[in-house]
């Protein structure tokens, strides 16, 4: 018995840390308002494209697929293009006519819309106000109907059969390289560009500095050579600094570049500054993207350049073996429903081991396919009423009015087996969708683009944790 | 902490049931296993599927579903003949095959909907020795049960061996893999969470009673350059209590045999083999050897759709390339279910089955501590 009592000291103990942390990431979450909303304000959302929106998997597992390119769009996901001929800052677009019925511009759509860092509005002759990234006006194109389309090329054309945005049945190839005979993709006119949000353009870093997105921050941040994230010191100069933190060295012959200095400490080695601020790796992080230092020590924040736009009441948990998780305010872990796909080399194990797919994403909706049974423990995680479109957020509008919250096109949900944060109890967690399957009410036939299904097997929808 | 190559079990949440069963005034011993191979049993022999050998290769088998769907030979000789010229632009026969099923006259996708099909009325094992157990306990006489390979006791349940061993990619022996579960094991064992065998008693090396914990890892098996499971590795035990099964069993002379009260054994797992490993009135056989390492059998009554759906998931690229006909052994698996009928159809849900492992010794730990989170950080 004396075990057991120890070992219920333990678990308490486990608990409270585990609480928290939770609440030290969701503060952080709410600190991170100002960056975040200059990266993409409301109305403005985010979209990775190519291979990292998950459909293209071949056999690479999703777990080893970096966001190399993310892009602005509207609301639903639509790609934002700028046009060479616009002359930024003009405040004019020169694309109307006939070239606006192809290239639609980007118009504002909420009332009392205000200047913010490098989004600006403009008038168009009509009068209409439209969007401005860095002085030049924004444009979507006729022609995609998919989040993360370019130029009217939808990368979810290679993943599961399914019907697009124009109603169209697409998919359904091998292998993620689409149907056999389908036709290639159009390339985009040298004189339009895609509104990018990542790489970030005009951000100068020191060599052995890079700018790279880290999802378990929430944040695009600062790396070091090997890609270990940066932290930056905000105590005071007399705080203790434990062993787990190590000084970002800089070279001997160091200089000062954009907001990056450097400090000489007491041993005389010289550290990286950012913005008035001493960057740090921390010990525990061993790999490119790991971001355990977030919560640690409030005299640390992670080293941002920009943050994800994340709402009120929604925080980043930490879990075993999966890294960081989004999550309540209260740490309790959000999962996505999602159809299965077969992965060579069977990667939805690994952490991000299941990629999200925006367009799939959109056609399950709020509608989780699931039993009566099912939906005793799984609740739709419900936004305000006021809720708008911003970054990966997204918001549906459910049957009795109330808007539920959706992330990279995917509806959110809270499962009721998790008893504290961290916990993913419900990750994993599949229903079939075959012919006699309790969740199939006949076996009338049935769409198979309807799940999600990569290619034309069996399908099963599965519950999977929802990673930043 | 680990000494002599046992492992005493550290204090944390994901061993708090094992401790507070197994506490006593003696200390405990434990000792843990990675699992390193994983199939479901086979004995094949030459001649134990009657006259003709094993069932049709997945290829004679489309031309017989081609025929089934009313096309003449010349128009099946067509159709192959486009597909053979034709590389890169849309394969009509292979169109014609993923929508083989028919409901109402109407093509349908025959891996969602496998009875709208014909049967192809696949062979099924006639041979009568296999490993196992006797799930059932009805004895020696029960028709279609088999003798247990190594200790010839009768009245073994092994339907699911019954139902695949006469579909080439399931034939095999414990010795020679079957090709599918070398294709599954081969994806998997990088990738998916590893299975640790934990077994505690108070002195392993005598006869006396065990606990046998069978839990998921955070990390994946690790291997050695030639692909084999390497021994000696530490492994973070999951604190998902869905991945976490016990048994109570005893040793005898080196073997362990335990059986579950739980209601469910469950392991979730990756849907390329199976999306959950769930046994029902499970029990475990197993061989401790002399080198540190782990052999045996762990079997019970398995839900057949899960099997179906390992299979069927991958459509007709994994139908081709591995399990060959998939209605074939839908309607195999359905015929040799053998327990826990559905209350409303009285189709039996369950098939008796016995899975083979293979571990080599690993340590265990509970996963609750920060520096162990960044080592799972490297299995990105």
């Amino acid at each position: 018995m004396k075990i057991s009592s120890k070992l219920l000291v333990a678990g308490v103990s486990l608990i409270a840390v585990a609480l928290a942390q939770g609440s030290a990431e969701a503060a952080r979450a709410k600190k991170s308002d100002d960056t975040s909303a200059a990266w993409t304000p409301p109305g403005i959302t985010l979209q990775p494209l190519g291979k990292a929106q998950g459909y293209d998997l071949g056999k690479q597992t999703a777990a080893f697929l970096g966001r190399d390119e993310i892009v602005f769009a509207n609301a639903k996901g639509m790609t934002l293009y700028t046009y060479e001929m616009d002359v930024a800052g003009s405040g004019k677009s020169t694309c109307v006519a006939e070239c606006a019925e192809k290239w639609r511009p980007f118009l504002v759509q909420q009332a009392g819309f205000k200047p913010n860092g490098t989004w600006t509005v403009i008038s168009r002759d009509d009068g209409a106000k439209q969007w401005a990234l860095a002085g030049k006006p924004l444009y979507t194109f006729v022609n995609d109907v998919d989040p993360g389309s370019v130029h009217g090329n939808s990368p979810a054309k290679t993943g599961s059969r399914r019907i697009d945005g124009a109603g169209r049945v697409v998919g359904g190839g091998n292998r993620g390289g689409g149907v056999r005979g389908a036709a290639p993709d159009v390339p985009l006119p040298k004189e339009w560009k895609t509104a990018n949000a990542f790489p970030i353009a005009g951000i100068e870093t020191p060599s052995g500095i890079q700018v790279r997105e880290v999802p378990d921050a929430t944040a695009v941040v600062l790396v070091n050579h090997e890609g270990r994230t940066l932290y930056a010191f905000g105590g005071k100069a007399k705080d203790k600094i434990d062993g787990s933190w190590n000084p970002a060295p800089a070279p001997q012959f160091a200089k000062k570049i954009g907001d990056f200095n450097f400090v000489t400490r007491a041993d005389g080695i010289k550290q990286w500054t950012y913005k008035g601020q001493a960057l740090y790796t921390y010990e525990y992080d061993t790999a490119s993207g790991d971001a355990y230092g977030i919560g640690r020590d409030a005299k640390f924040d992670i080293a941002a350049v920009t943050r994800y736009y994340m709402p009120a009441g929604v925080s980043v948990a930490h879990t075993q073996g999966q890294g960081k998780v989004l999550a309540t305010a209260e740490g309790m872990t959000l999962y996505r429903r999602d159809g299965h796909i077969l992965q060579s080399g069977g990667g939805r194990s690994l952490r991000r081991g299941n990629p999200p797919r925006p367009a799939v994403g959109r056609d399950i909706g709020i509608d989780p396919r699931c039993s009566a049974e099912c939906l005793v423990s799984w609740k739709p995680f419900l936004a305000p009423a006021d809720a708008q479109p911003q970054g990966f957020w997204d918001v549906a509008t459910r049957a009795d009015g109330q808007k539920q919250w959706i992330y990279q096109g995917y509806a959110m949900w809270t499962y009721g087996g998790d008893r504290k944060p961290g916990d993913m109890n419900g990750n994993d967690d599949f229903q079939y969708a075959f012919a006699g399957q309790a969740n199939m009410a006949s076996d009338a036939p049935m769409p198979t683009y309807d799940f999600g299904t990569w290619m034309d097997g069996a399908p099963a929808m599965y519950w999977i944790i929802a990673t930043p | 902490m680990a000494v002599n190559g046992k492992n005493t079990l550290a204090a944390g949440a994901a061993f708090a049931a094992v401790l507070m069963a197994t506490s006593s005034a003696f200390a405990l011993e434990s000792k843990s296993f990675v699992v390193g191979w994983f199939s479901h049993a086979t004995n094949n022999t030459a001649d134990d599927c009657g006259p003709g050998g094993p069932n049709p290769t997945v290829q004679e088998q489309y031309l017989k579903d081609l025929a089934d769907l009313g096309m003449s030979g010349e128009e099946i000789e067509a159709l192959i003949k486009e597909r053979d010229s034709n590389d890169e632009g849309p394969n009509r026969m292979s169109e014609i095959i993923r929508t083989r099923g028919r409901i109402d006259g109407k093509p349908v996708n025959p891996y969602m909907y496998p009875n709208s099909v014909k049967d192809p009325e696949w062979k099924q094992l006639t041979g009568n020795v296999a490993y196992g157990f006797d799930l059932d306990n009805k004895g020696p006489d029960q028709p279609g049960s088999f003798t247990d390979v190594d200790t010839k006791q009768k009245g073994i349940d092994h339907k699911l061996y019954r139902a695949l061993g006469c579909s080439r990619p399931f034939r095999g022996s414990l010795e020679g893999r079957p090709t599918y579960w070398d294709w599954v094991w081969g994806q998997l064992k990088d990738s998916q969470p590893a299975w640790i065998v934990t077994i505690t008693g108070e002195d392993l090396s005598k006869d006396g009673e065990v606990t046998i914990a069978f839990d998921r890892a955070l990390e994946y098996l690790q291997s050695n350059v030639d692909g084999s499971p390497r021994a000696d590795v530490t492994y973070r035990i999951d604190p998902d209590p869905r991945s976490h099964n016990e048994m109570k069993g005893k040793i005898e002379n080196g073997i362990v045999s335990a059986a579950s009260s739980a209601d469910m054994f469950r392991m979730y797992s990756n849907p390329l083999g199976m999306p959950e490993f769930r046994l029902q009135n499970a029990k475990f056989n197993f061989k401790l050897r002399r080198d540190g390492t782990a052999d045996g059998f762990i079997g019970g009554y398995q839900p057949w759709a899960d099997l179906y759906f390992a299979f069927a998931s991958g459509g007709q690229s994994i139908e081709q390339c591995i399990v060959g006909d998939i209605p074939g052994l839908y309607y195999l698996l359905k015929k040799n279910a053998d327990a826990y009928p559905d209350p409303k159809t009285g189709v039996n849900s369950g098939i008796s089955a016995t899975y083979y492992v293979e571990t080599v010794p690993a340590f265990a730990v509970p996963a609750d501590d920060a520096k162990y989170d960044a080592v799972a950080s490297n299995n990105d």
